[in-house]
């Protein structure tokens, strides 16, 4: 479904290399997860499959359904079905959440050649998905992001990502900072949003996410690179060994 | 008709006008306005006028029905007097006298000028709550230049909000507010896209617990130019003064925010704040930001603060992310810059969106 070939990248100020030859298939239906120590890359990689700007890709390519994605802007990656659910998630004042979703929702809807929700419709729409995840419904009053602590807005994320129902969806470290009731309730979120046409990449610095959701694959990311593919396995492999244990045994 | 100019009347009457290496006037361009003609318009057919209304129109004020509350005196113009607040005193056409004795409620203040416009009112307000809505009209090659001061008795509350949008002319404004014991000045300017307007205001707070807001709001695109001075000064113990000034400035306008705050020896445990936040949108624009704090007293609470950048790329992208397109994107993070001075411009939103959408 998303393919990245040898993908070479850079710090566009900089320059300063950070994916370093990287390749990685996430396949539909499936749960991906990427591990790795902190700075080896990971909401790098994770912001340039959505096309951060800050980022410049110098080699390789990233695909989506067999096509380049490389020279769409973030706008269009996202209309095509790239979500990402950011680490440290945006603040705006005075843009009500539920709005927000109304416009990114009929955004999509108007790409691809729908009309837009009614908006008493989309609001019992978003009445439902709330529900669906454990959100108390006053997380759409409020403004987005405004206030929300970290757990709060790594829920927020996630409201988002099934208002969208992307293709690809890409979380990055959703499970940290959340409390165990929040994480059950993530976890519970992305299975029930799991579909055999999307594919999930999970990015996690601990297994403990991956108990709740079960990843079909594992990918030890390092240094810019995937450095290993397996399944769950890995995880608890990695959880006991730690990152200092794994990179003696290779 | 001969056209004088605002340079000719003041050699006429022996006044130099503001040096442009004075602090104060460092980025206004005087030599614009010295240039300015002064000739007036035929007079205009006086329109009906509102209750509790006063309409300004070049050297004519009249008013509307009033509250019984509210009493309004008219001056014979003095002639010339100091030039303490350059411009204004050259010519006083208009000299008001507005009093509030226990009103609360609405009074309105249009200055229009198609040509030359000036006042000189003095509002004192007693045991009132008041809200003062001054509205700004003019036309290119037009000159409003006018002085407004407050005087506040105890427990009075006083609110200025001014709209100023799309004037070409250009607009010199004093406001003097001398505020008492547990009276509240606030203040809400907007000037959208206005080619040349410049808002002086000097707020003192000469007794305990007195307080003062001031915000405004500006939007510089082609050309225009904004200037806001400010100079808040405590003079008494427990005072309070908040002031908060945001622009978004494109091409090749000129913004500039120079505010002060002065606090006086024996003004202990006063509490101050001051921020300026600027976005520029692109390389052409040019914002002066001198936000500065003279303090004699020891136990005070002052915090000012500065800003002055694009757009930020991180919240863009997080909204592109979202499917929101640039052009979508960057209005929703204009709109949310200026979101807290925004709620308090209760007259001016629809004029201030549509300037939004204009530099975008
Ligand atoms: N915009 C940036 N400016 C400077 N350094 C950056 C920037 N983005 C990433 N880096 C650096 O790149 C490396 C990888 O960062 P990151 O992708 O956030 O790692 P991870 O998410 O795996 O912890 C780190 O050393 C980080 O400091
Ligand atoms: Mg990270």
């Amino acid at each position: 479904m998303l393919t990245i070939n040898q993908l070479h990248a850079t710090i566009t100020e900089t320059e300063t290399p950070i994916i370093k030859g990287l390749d990685l298939t996430l396949e539909p239906g499936k749960i991906h997860a990427i591990m790795g120590p902190n700075g080896s890359g990971k909401s790098t990689l994770s912001k340039l499959i959505a096309g951060d700007e800050q980022y410049t890709v110098t080699s390789g390519d990233i695909q989506l359904n067999g096509q380049s994605i490389l020279e769409w802007d973030a706008t269009q990656r996202a209309l095509m079905g790239i979500f990402l659910a950011f680490q440290y998630p945006i603040e705006i004042p005075g843009v009500p959440n539920d709005e927000f979703l109304r416009m990114a929702y009929n955004a999509k809807q108007k790409h691809q050649g729908l009309e837009p929700m009614d908006p008493l419709v989309f609001q019992d729409h978003l009445q439902n998905v709330c529900q669906q995840l454990s959100i108390p419904e006053s997380f759409l009053e409020r403004e987005l992001n405004v206030g929300f602590s970290g757990g709060e807005k790594k829920r927020n994320e996630l409201l988002q990502l099934a208002v969208l129902k992307p293709a690809v969806a890409i979380l990055d470290e959703t499970d940290s900072g959340l409390d165990i009731d929040a994480l059950k309730h993530v976890a519970t979120g992305i299975r029930s949003l799991r579909q055999p046409t999307n594919t999930f990449l999970l990015i996690t610095h601990y297994q403990r996410l991956l108990t709740y959701v079960e990843p079909d694959y594992v990918h030890i990311m390092m240094d810019g690179r995937i450095v290993e593919t397996g399944d769950k396995s890995l995880a608890m492999a990695l959880d006991k060994s730690g990152y200092d244990g794994f990179v003696s045994a290779r | 008709m001969t056209a004088i100019t605002l340079a000719d009347q003041l050699l006429q009457h022996n006044l130099t006008p503001p040096q442009a290496n004075h602090e104060d006037w460092c980025y206004y361009d005087v030599s614009r306005v010295l240039a300015t003609p002064l000739t007036q318009a035929v007079a205009k057919p006086h329109r009906e006028v509102e209750p509790n209304t006063l309409y300004f129109f070049n050297d004519t004020c009249v008013w509307g029905a009033l509250d019984p509350a509210i009493t309004v005196t008219k001056q014979a113009a003095p002639p010339i007097a100091s030039t303490q607040n350059p411009f204004v005193q050259l010519k006083k056409d208009v000299t008001i006298q507005l009093e509030c004795q226990q009103f609360n409620g609405d009074i309105t203040l249009i200055y229009e000028a198609d040509g030359y416009q000036s006042s000189d009112v003095t509002l004192t307000g007693t045991d009132s709550t008041v809200r003062v809505h001054r509205r700004f009209i003019n036309t290119q090659k037009s000159l409003q230049n006018n002085q407004l001061a407050c005087h506040l008795t105890p427990g009075t509350s006083v609110t200025i909000v001014d709209t100023n949008a799309q004037n070409k002319g250009a607009i010199l404004d004093f406001m003097d507010v001398y505020v008492s014991q547990n009276a509240v000045f606030k203040a809400i300017n907007t000037a959208v896209l206005c080619a040349n307007a410049r808002f002086q205001s000097r707020v003192y707070l000469n007794q305990e617990t007195a307080q003062a807001t001031l915000h405004g709001l500006s939007i510089n695109g082609c050309g225009d130019q904004s200037f806001y001075n400010t100079h808040v000064h405590h003079n008494a113990p427990n005072t309070q003064s908040r002031q908060l000034f945001k622009s978004l400035n494109k091409n090749d306008s000129v913004f500039e925010y120079n505010g002060k705050v002065s606090v006086a020896p024996k003004a202990q445990q006063i509490d101050s704040y001051q921020l300026n936040q600027n976005i520029i949108l692109d390389e052409y624009a040019a914002v002066h930001s001198r936000p500065q704090l003279f303090i004699e007293a020891d136990d005070v609470q002052c915090s000012h603060g500065s800003t002055t950048g694009d757009i930020p790329s991180d919240a863009l992208f997080y909204l592109n992310s979202r499917g929101l397109n640039p052009l979508v994107s960057r209005s929703l993070l204009l709109k949310a810059f200026i979101q807290d001075v925004l709620t308090f411009a209760g007259d001016d939103t629809a004029a201030i969106m549509d300037g939004l959408d204009h530099i975008i």
